[in-house]
């Protein structure tokens, strides 16, 4: 059991601070003074936390799967919730690498409504995961 | 090595491989309805229930064929059963942990709505 809890701990440790981030990022780039001269930096910041937010929720389902043989069992409200925080994820990381590759071509207003999607995209998945928590 | 040191390593060593078996099981029972019960579907059909998660659960799934209905917070309690259709139908309550897998404790029961 020990085991089992240390895993799963460790686990949530890398979420926690990967939805820290996500979020935290996202809005410190835009407020409460605009920081989007150093936008980059912040971009490659959150593209490592949007990866250690996919990485760990993989993580989850493997630790439950190594000492349980299955997957956890969600109801449709839980499951409709992990469907939207997984696409929220999947398209911050994109979002931010999109910024990474080609920002430096774009203008200061879509960097702006850049760094406002990955806000926006942190709270969606932030609000999926606690749907997620509780209605399982 | 100091003797401070050894003994924290030994601590979290015996902390990380002591098997949960030592900790006692826990336990999920359907109290009522009773195992190939009829039920009529014009009674109001309430499960009763008891669970003790143990040391690896957290709380129990409520499955009526297979499909998660409900989740039971309650270490004992009823649970009101609206949407039973006709025929042979299964009912499970199963003790998950805190990620909602479950972790081999549980029982199921088979009734008939009339």
């Amino acid at each position: 059991m020990g085991a089992e809890n240390l895993a799963y701990a460790l686990t949530q440790v890398v979420h926690n601070f990967g939805a820290a981030v996500v979020f935290g990022g996202a809005v410190f780039a835009l407020w409460p003074v605009s920081r989007l001269g150093d936008g980059r930096q912040f971009a490659w910041l959150i593209l490592l936390a949007w990866g250690a937010q996919i990485a760990s929720g993989g993580l989850f389902g493997v630790t439950s799967f190594y000492y349980y043989g299955e997957m956890p069992d969600l109801s449709s409200v839980a499951m409709t919730a992990l469907v939207v925080k997984v696409a929220a994820a999947i398209t911050g990381f994109l979002l931010a690498a999109a910024y990474l590759a080609r920002g430096k071509e774009w203008g200061r207003a879509s960097v702006k409504r850049t760094f406002q999607g990955l806000a926006a995209l942190a709270i969606l998945a932030l609000t999926a995961a606690a749907f997620l928590r509780w209605f399982s | 090595m100091n003797q401070q040191h050894f003994l924290a390593t030994l601590a979290l060593g015996l902390f990380l491989l002591v098997p949960s078996t030592s900790f006692g099981q826990g336990k999920a029972l359907i109290i009522s309805p009773t195992d190939g019960a009829t039920l009529d579907p014009l009674d109001e059909i309430r499960l009763s229930y008891e669970v003790n998660p143990g040391p690896r659960g957290d709380h129990a799934h409520l499955y009526i064929d297979d499909k998660e209905v409900a989740i039971l917070r309650k270490r004992k309690g009823d649970y009101l059963l609206e949407t039973l259709s006709s025929g042979k139908r299964s009912l499970c309550v199963k003790v998950v942990n805190k990620a909602h897998v479950p972790i081999g404790i549980g029982q199921c029961i088979q009734v008939t709505v009339k």
